[in-house]
C-alpha cells in the first residue's frame, strides 16, 4: 500500500517536473522540450500501468496527508484508487503517450513547440490530479488547473483572433459551470461534514445521510461545463481552435471525459432526481449533437459535435445507473475519437491546415495508412459489431430498452429512442465524413499534392487505429457469450486489471446492463441498432457520392443546413442575451458608476470619499483642512467606542 | 545611584541580535561613501551595490536559519526590544520589501534626472527602522522607530520633486504624518502618566514596557486615562494602517509618490502598522477588548467598504491601487480581530501579507515598467491590448491582479481563504459578510483592468481616434526585469499550491 | 507652589494661543518661545532641571534662531495677507471646545480631585533612586538612563537625523546636467 501511494505520487510529479523542466530550460530549443515532454509521458504510461498491474484489483486504495489544518477546519491531499481510477488512469496515460508522440510529427514547424510542450505537461499533470483526487477541495484545485492549461493551448496560436476569441469563450461558460460546482462543493461540505469521495458515499450507503439533490444538481454544473453538455456546450466547437493534437487530447480522450468521471466518483451521492436530468440531458445530446454534426464543413468542428453526442452517450450510462459502462464507453470511446482526431490531424497536416472536407477528397489511396485508420474508428464509433464502440455504446442503447421492458419507467423509453436516434445519426456523419475526405477525387491543389505523414504520426494511428479501436472492447469479455477467442486476449492481462469494466463497481458496469437487456428478451434491439448503422452508412454514401466538392444538403436544402449550422441557436441566444441583456444591465450599471458612486462618493482629484459627504464638501476649504477634520472625526469616532 | 540595575540592564543589550538592522545601515553609509568617492555617480555600481548588497542579507539571514529558525520569545535591550518567530518573519518580509522596492528605483530612477544614492540609503533606513518597530515592546522604542519610518517616507515621497504631484503629495503626507505622530504621543503620555501615578494601585515601574502595561490596564480596563490614552494610541497606528477615518490621505499621497515608493507605502509600511496594531491589541491593551473589538471591527467593515466602493470608478491605476490597498487593510483588520480570539490567525495574517507582498509588487513592477516618463497619471486606458504589445507584462500583471483579487489557485486565494476562516472560527459573521461583498466588488475592478490588458475592448469608431494618449512603448525589458516579474509571479503561484508554506506560517 | 503652576501653565498656553492666532510670523515665533520659556518653568517646578536648561537652550535658543531666520529670508508681508478661513475657523474653534470637553471629562472621571494630574511622575523611570539627588548626580543618572537602557532609540535617533539630514540634501540641492550631460564637479 505504502509503495503504491508513492508511486501515485511520483506518477502525478513527473509531469510537473517535465513542465518546470521546459519552462526553465528549453522555451527556446522546441526539439529539447519535446523529447523531454514526451519521455515524460512515456513514464507517465509505463508508471500507470505497473500501478494498475500492481493493484490488488479490489477495494479502493487510499492515502492522504493532511494538506491545510485551520482548528477543526482541515482539506486533504490524497489518492483514492478504484475501479474507475485505475481505467482513467490508463486511458489518459496510454492515449496520452501517443498523442505526445503524435505532436512530435504534427507541430514540426511550429515556432513555440517549447509553450507547447510545456503545456501538454501541465495538462496531463492536472489530469492525473483528476483521476486521483480523493477529495472534491483537491479535485476542484486539479479541474482549474486542466481549465487553466486547456485555455493556454486552446490559445497556442493566439495571435489569429479566432484562437484567442475561442479560449476566452471556454473560459467564460467553465466559468459558469464551475461556479455552481463549487458551490455545490461547499454545500456538500457543509452536509456530509466532509469533502472526501468514499467518505461521502460511506455516509450515504450505510442511510447516515440522505441523498440531497440540489448538491448533485450543482455538482453537476461542473461537469456539464467540463464536459460541454447542454447547455454549455458551445465552446467545445470553438475549441478546436487549438493545435489537433490538444483537440485529439483534451477534447475528445481526456478533458471532456473528466467530467463524466467525475460524476462516476461521486455516483453514491446522486439522488435520482438528479439521474434522471442527467439522463434526459445525455440523450438529448446524443440526437442533437449528431444534428448538429451533419452541418459542419470544418473536419474538426463535425468530429467535436461526435464528441459531445458520445458524451451523451456516457452521461445516458450514467443516468441509467450503470457508472461501470459509462467509464467503459469513456474508455473505448477515447481509443477511437482519439484515432478520429489524429486521423484529421494528418490529414490537415498533410493538407497545410486545410480543415474544409469538401476541399479534400480522394485522401485514401494517397494516406492509406491514415485512411485505413479512420475508417476503422468510424465503423467502431457507429458500433458496428466486434468492434471496440460496439460493446459498450450498443449495450447503453440496449439496456435503456431492457430497463423500460422490465418495468422501470417511461424514461427510459424517451432514453432509448434519443439513443437509437443518435445512433443513426452518428452512422450519418460519419459515413458522410469518410466519404467526403477519403474517396472520390482531391478537390484542391492541397489535397491532391497530400502525402502520407511522418512516422511519428503514423505509429499512434496505427496503435490506436488499427489495433485499438478494432480490438479494445476484446479485453473486456471475459467469461461471456461470444467473448473473444474464448478469452485468450483477455488472459494476457491480469484479470482484475480488465474486469473492472465489465464488473464495474458494485456490480453496475457492463454485466449488469447485459443483464438487463438480456432479461428483456429483445433479440430485435441488437439487430435494429445494427439496421439503423447500416442504413446509415449506405445512405450518405449514396446521398452525398464520394468525394464531392459541395454538400449536397447546403446545395438542395440550404434552409435544411442553415438550420443545422447554427447548431441551434445556442450561440445566437448566448450573444443576444451578453449584447443585450448583459450590456443594458452594464449600462444601468455605467450609469450609477457614473451619478452615484463618482458623484456622491468620490469627487474630483482630492478624493475625498465621503459617506458623510454634504457636511464634508462643506468643510472643505482647501483638501490638507479637510483630512485634518477627517483625523478630528476619527478621533471622536474611537472615543464613542471607547467610552461605550 | 543603582548601578546594578544599569548594569543589568547594559548587559541585555545583545547588538549581535541586530545584525541585520546595522548591516542595512552599514550598507547605508557604504553607498554614501561610494558616492562621495564616485562624484559622478556611477549609476550601475550604486545599483549593483544597493541590489545585491540586500540579496546578500538575504542569504546571509538564510544561512543563519540552518542551526534553527528563531522560537520562543526573547527580550532584550532592558525589555525594549522583544523577538519571537513573527518579529524575524516580519524582518524577513521588510527585507524582500526593500529589495524589491529598491529594484523598482533602479527602474524608476534610470529614466529620471534625479539624486540616485539618496534613495537607495533612505529605502535602507527605514527598512531598518521598519524591522525595529515590528521587535519594539515598549512606547520609546516605538515611537522613534516610527517617527524614522515615517521622516524617511516624508521624503521618499516628495523624492520626485520635479512633480507637482510628488511634492504636494509629500506635504500632504508631511502633514498628516505629523498630525498622526501628535496623537500617538499624546495617547503614549497619557499611558505613561496614568500607569506610572503612584496613587494608583498596581502602578508598574516601567509604565511604557508593553508587559507591565498589560499589567497595569488589567487592574484598571475603565480608567478614563487609559481609554483616552489608548484610542490615541491606536488612531496614530491606524493612520498607518490606513484604515477609515484615517484612510484620507492614501489616494492623493500613493498617486503622486514615485511608484516605488507608493509600493513601499502600501506594503511595508501598511504591513508595519498592522503588526503593531496587532502587537498592541494582544499585548498592553488586551484587558480592553470590551471596546477595541466592536471597533476594529466596524473600522474593518468601513475600511473593506470604503476601499472597494470608492476604487470601483476609477480610472486612474495607482489610485486603483491606492484604493484597493485600503480595502487590503481592512481585510487584515478583520484578521486583527480574530486574532484576538483565534490563536494561528497571526500566522494567516502574516501569509495574507506575503500573498499581498508579491502581488501588489508585481502589479507596481508592471506600472513602473509601463510608466517611464508619466508617473502620476497613468490611466486603465494606457493599459489597453497590452498582451499584444508586451506579453510579458501583461501576464505577470494578470497574475498580481488576480492574486490581489482573491482567484485560486493563487497566493491571494489562500491568504484570503485562511483569513477568512479564522473570522470565522473567531465567529466575526457580520464582519465576513462584509468581507465576501468587499472580495466580490474588487473582482470587478481588477478584472476591469485585466480586461484592458488582455481581453479586446470593443471601442466605438469615433472613440478610437485621438481620444486616448497612447503610451510610449516601454523599453525592452532586461534580464532583470524578467526574473523580478517572473519571480513574483512564480511565488505567487507558489504560495498558492504549496501548502507546507502556509502550515509553516500557521506556526508563528 | 499652586501659585506658581497656574502662573507658568498659563505662561505655556496663553503664548500658545496667541500664536496660533497671531498674523504676523515673527511675533508668532516670539510667542513660541514664550510658550517655551514657560514650560521650562514647568519642568523647573517638577524638580527637573537639567530638561528645563535643554528646553531653554535647545528650543528657545538653537531651534527658534534657526526659524526666524527662515522668516527673515521669506517675504513676511505676503504670509501676513494669508487670512485663516471661516469655516476653518470655526473647525478649529470646535475642535478646541471637544478637546476642553474631553479634558473635563477625564477630570470628572476623577471626581475633579486633580489628583491624576499632580501624580504624574516627575522624574523618569529609570531605576528607582535611593535617596533625593543633587543636580550634577541627576543629569548622571540622566546619562546612565541615555546610555544603558535607552541606548537602542538613542542610536535610532541618530539614523533618524541622517535620514532628515539625507532628505533635506535631496530635497533642495541643485542637480546639475540637465541635459543629462554631467560636468565633472556640477554637482557639488
Amino acid at each position: 500500500m505504502e509503495g503504491l501511494s508513492t508511486l501515485a505520487t511520483v506518477l502525478l510529479l513527473v509531469p510537473l517536473a517535465s513542465a518546470a523542466v521546459i519552462t526553465l530550460f528549453f522555451r527556446r530549443s522546441g526539439k529539447a522540450a519535446e523529447w523531454v515532454s514526451v519521455v515524460a509521458a512515456g513514464i507517465i504510461m509505463v508508471l500507470a500501468f505497473v500501478l494498475i498491474f500492481a493493484w490488488s484489483g479490489s477495494g479502493s486504495l487510499t492515502a492522504s496527508i493532511p494538506w491545510l489544518v485551520l482548528g477543526d477546519f482541515r482539506i486533504e491531499m490524497g489518492f483514492l484508487f478504484n475501479a474507475e481510477a485505475a481505467t482513467m488512469l490508463a486511458v489518459v496515460g496510454f492515449i496520452g503517450f501517443f498523442i505526445h508522440l503524435f505532436s512530435i510529427g504534427y507541430m514540426d514547424d511550429d515556432p513555440a513547440q517549447g509553450r507547447f510542450f510545456a503545456g501538454l505537461s501541465i495538462f496531463m499533470f492536472s489530469m492525473l490530479g483528476i483521476v486521483l483526487a480523493d477529495n472534491l477541495f483537491m479535485l476542484f484545485i486539479f479541474w482549474e488547473l486542466v481549465g487553466f492549461s486547456s485555455y493556454m493551448l486552446i490559445a497556442h496560436y493566439w495571435d489569429k483572433d479566432f484562437a484567442s476569441a475561442a479560449s476566452k469563450k471556454a473560459f467564460v461558460v467553465n466559468r459558469v459551470g464551475d461556479f455552481g460546482f463549487l458551490i455545490g462543493i461547499v454545500w456538500a461540505y457543509h452536509y456530509f461534514g466532509t469533502a472526501n469521495i468514499s467518505e461521502m458515499s460511506a455516509l450515504v450507503a450505510s442511510g447516515e445521510k440522505d441523498v440531497v439533490t440540489g448538491i448533485g444538481l450543482l455538482l453537476m454544473c461542473g461537469f456539464v461545463g467540463k464536459s460541454a453538455q447542454l447547455p454549455l456546450q458551445v465552446w467545445l466547437t470553438d475549441a478546436m481552435a487549438g493545435p489537433t493534437p490538444v483537440s485529439a487530447l483534451i477534447h475528445a480522450a481526456t478533458m471532456v471525459a473528466a467530467g463524466i468521471y467525475f460524476m462516476v466518483r461521486i455516483f453514491g451521492i446522486l439522488s435520482p432526481f438528479t439521474l434522471d436530468w442527467i439522463l434526459w440531458s445525455g440523450a438529448i445530446m446524443t440526437t442533437f449533437a449528431g444534428i448538429c454534426a451533419l452541418g459542419q464543413d470544418d473536419i474538426k468542428k463535425s468530429l467535436a459535435y461526435s464528441t459531445l453526442a458520445h458524451l451523451g452517450y456516457m452521461a445516458t450510462a450514467i443516468g441509467l445507473g450503470f457508472p461501470g459502462l459509462a467509464i467503459m464507453h469513456m474508455a473505448m470511446h477515447a481509443c477511437f475519437k482519439a484515432t478520429l482526431f489524429l486521423c484529421s490531424g494528418s490529414v490537415i497536416h498533410a493538407c497545410h491546415h486545410e480543415q474544409n472536407m469538401f476541399k479534400m477528397g480522394g485522401l485514401l489511396r494517397r494516406m492509406p495508412i491514415t485512411g485505413i485508420a479512420f475508417l476503422i474508428a468510424s465503423l467502431s464509433i457507429s458500433a458496428v459489431p466486434f468492434t471496440a464502440g460496439y460493446y459498450s455504446k450498443d449495450t447503453i442503447i440496449a439496456s435503456a430498452w431492457g430497463l423500460f421492458a422490465n418495468g422501470s419507467g417511461g424514461e427510459y423509453l424517451g432514453a432509448y429512442i434519443l439513443t437509437v436516434l443518435g445512433a443513426l445519426f452518428t452512422a450519418l456523419y460519419m459515413g458522410r465524413m469518410f466519404f467526403v475526405v477519403f474517396l472520390g477525387k482531391p478537390n484542391s491543389e492541397k489535397a491532391a499534392k497530400a502525402r502520407e505523414s511522418s512516422v511519428w504520426m503514423t505509429l499512434p494511428l496505427i496503435v490506436l487505429g488499427w489495433v485499438l479501436s478494432l480490438g479494445a472492447g476484446w479485453f473486456v469479455q471475459p467469461g461471456l457469450d461470444g467473448s473473444w477467442l474464448g478469452g485468450a486476449m483477455t488472459s494476457l492481462l491480469p484479470t482484475h486489471a480488465v474486469e473492472f469494466m465489465v464488473q464495474g463497481f458494485g456490480n453496475d458496469g457492463w454485466k449488469a446492463a447485459h443483464a438487463v437487456y438480456e432479461a428483456s428478451g429483445a433479440g430485435w434491439v441488437e439487430w435494429l441498432n445494427l439496421a439503423c448503422v447500416l442504413a446509415g452508412f449506405a445512405f450518405t454514401f449514396f446521398y452525398y457520392g464520394r468525394g464531392p466538392s459541395a454538400d449536397r444538403l447546403e446545395v438542395n436544402h440550404p434552409a435544411v443546413f442553415q438550420a443545422v449550422e447554427r447548431h441551434g441557436w445556442f450561440d445566437d441566444l448566448y450573444d443576444w442575451y451578453v449584447a443585450k441583456v448583459q450590456q443594458r444591465f452594464a449600462d444601468i450599471l455605467g450609469f450609477l458608476d457614473i451619478f452615484l458612486i463618482a458623484g456622491l462618493l468620490v469627487r474630483g482629484a482630492a478624493g475625498v470619499a465621503g459617506l458623510t459627504g454634504t457636511l464634508l464638501r462643506s468643510l472643505q476649504v482647501g483638501s490638507v483642512h479637510s483630512y485634518v477634520y477627517w483625523f478630528l472625526i476619527g478621533i471622536v469616532f474611537f472615543w464613542i467606542f471607547a467610552a461605550t | 545611584m543603582n548601578l546594578e540595575a544599569f548594569q543589568k540592564i547594559a548587559a541585555s543589550n545583545l547588538w549581535g541580535n541586530l545584525l541585520p538592522e546595522i548591516y542595512l545601515v552599514a550598507l547605508c553609509l557604504l553607498l554614501l561613501v561610494f558616492e562621495m568617492v564616485f562624484r559622478r555617480q556611477d549609476l550601475l555600481l550604486l545599483f549593483r551595490v544597493a541590489l545585491w548588497g540586500q540579496v546578500l542579507l538575504l542569504v546571509l539571514m538564510g544561512l543563519s536559519y540552518f542551526g534553527g529558525f528563531p522560537s520562543g520569545r526573547e527580550e532584550l535591550f532592558g525589555g525594549l526590544l522583544v523577538q519571537t518567530p513573527l518579529t524575524e518573519t516580519m524582518r524577513l518580509f521588510f527585507l524582500f520589501g526593500s529589495l524589491l522596492v529598491s529594484y523598482l528605483g533602479t527602474r524608476f530612477l534610470r529614466a529620471r534626472n534625479l539624486a540616485r544614492t539618496e534613495f537607495f540609503a533612505i529605502t535602507l533606513l527605514v527598512t531598518a527602522a521598519l524591522m525595529l518597530l515590528v521587535q519594539s515592546n515598549q512606547f520609546v522604542l516605538l515611537f522613534v522607530a516610527l517617527e524614522t519610518v515615517t521622516v524617511g517616507f516624508y521624503v521618499l515621497v516628495a523624492y520626485a520633486r520635479t512633480s507637482g504631484y510628488s511634492l504636494e503629495a509629500g506635504l500632504k503626507y508631511l502633514i498628516m504624518g505629523a498630525l498622526s505622530s501628535g496623537l500617538l504621543l499624546f495617547g503614549i503620555v497619557l499611558l505613561y502618566g496614568v500607569a506610572g501615578s503612584p496613587d494608583l494601585a498596581g502602578a508598574v515601574g516601567d509604565p511604557l514596557h508593553f508587559p507591565s502595561l498589560a499589567q497595569f490596564i488589567a487592574a484598571h480596563p475603565d480608567n478614563t486615562l487609559v481609554l483616552a490614552g489608548s484610542l490615541l494610541v491606536l488612531s496614530g497606528i491606524a493612520f498607518k494602517v490606513g484604515a477609515v477615518p484615517f484612510q484620507i490621505w492614501i489616494p492623493d499621497v500613493y498617486q503622486g509618490a514615485p511608484t516605488p515608493v507608493s509600493a513601499f507605502l502600501a506594503v511595508s509600511s501598511k504591513a508595519a502598522g498592522i503588526i503593531v496594531l496587532l502587537t498592541l491589541v494582544t499585548g498592553p491593551f488586551a484587558a480592553l477588548s470590551g471596546w477595541t473589538i466592536p471597533l476594529i471591527s466596524t473600522v474593518a467593515v468601513l475600511t473593506i467598504l470604503y476601499g472597494n466602493l470608492t476604487a470601483l470608478p476609477q480610472r486612474n491605476v495607482k489610485r486603483i491601487m491606492g484604493l484597493s490597498g485600503i480595502a487590503h487593510a481592512g481585510y487584515l483588520l478583520m484578521g486583527v480581530v480574530a486574532a484576538m480570539t483565534v490563536d494561528w490567525a497571526v500566522g494567516a495574517i502574516v501569509f495574507y501579507l506575503f500573498t499581498y507582498l508579491l502581488a501588489s509588487f508585481g502589479v507596481f513592477g508592471v506600472m513602473a515598467l509601463l510608466s517611464e516618463g508619466q508617473d502620476a497619471d497613468q490611466e486603465l486606458d494606457h493599459y489597453e491590448d497590452l498582451a499584444k504589445r508586451q506579453p510579458l507584462l501583461a501576464a505577470a500583471l494578470t497574475v498580481g491582479l488576480a492574486s490581489l483579487a482573491g482567484i485560486p489557485p493563487l497566493g491571494g486565494f489562500i491568504g484570503k481563504l485562511v483569513l477568512f476562516i479564522a473570522a470565522f472560527q473567531a465567529g466575526l459573521y457580520t464582519l465576513l459578510a462584509f468581507s465576501v461583498v468587499g472580495v466580490v466588488l474588487s473582482i470587478y475592478y481588477y478584472f476591469g483592468w485585466v480586461r484592458e490588458a488582455v481581453f479586446r475592448v470593443w471601442r466605438s469608431a469615433e472613440g478610437a481616434g485621438s481620444a486616448t494618449p497612447a503610451l510610449p512603448e516601454p523599453r525592452s525589458l532586461t534580464g532583470l526585469d524578467r526574473t523580478a516579474l517572473v519571480g513574483l509571479s512564480v511565488l505567487t503561484l507558489i504560495l498558492g499550491v504549496a501548502p507546507f508554506v502556509l502550515t509553516w506560517f500557521l506556526q508563528l | 507652589m499652586d501659585i506658581f503652576f497656574i502662573l507658568f501653565a498659563l505662561l505655556t498656553v496663553v503664548p500658545a494661543f496667541l500664536m496660533v492666532v497671531t498674523p504676523n510670523p515673527v511675533a508668532g515665533a516670539v510667542f513660541l518661545i514664550l510658550s517655551f520659556i514657560g514650560m521650562a518653568c514647568l519642568f523647573v517646578l517638577l524638580e527637573a532641571f537639567f530638561l528645563a536648561v535643554l528646553q531653554i537652550l535647545v528650543y528657545a535658543g538653537a531651534i527658534m534662531v534657526l526659524f526666524l531666520f527662515i522668516i527673515m529670508l521669506l517675504d513676511v508681508r505676503e504670509v501676513e495677507k494669508l487670512r485663516p478661513n471661516t469655516v476653518t475657523a470655526a473647525a478649529a474653534g470646535v475642535s478646541l471646545l471637544l478637546l476642553v470637553l474631553g479634558l473635563i471629562a477625564v477630570l470628572a472621571g476623577d471626581g475633579l480631585s486633580g489628583q491624576l494630574l499632580s501624580a504624574l511622575p516627575a522624574v523618569p523611570d529609570y531605576p528607582a533612586a535611593d535617596e533625593p539627588l543633587g543636580l550634577a548626580q541627576k543629569v548622571k543618572a540622566y546619562g546612565y538612563g541615555l546610555f544603558t537602557k535607552y541606548m537602542l532609540p538613542f542610536q535610532l535617533t541618530g539614523i533618524l537625523l541622517l535620514i532628515a539630514m539625507i532628505g533635506v540634501i535631496v530635497l533642495s540641492k541643485k542637480r546639475a546636467a540637465e541635459e543629462g550631460a554631467e560636468s565633472a564637479g556640477a554637482d557639488s
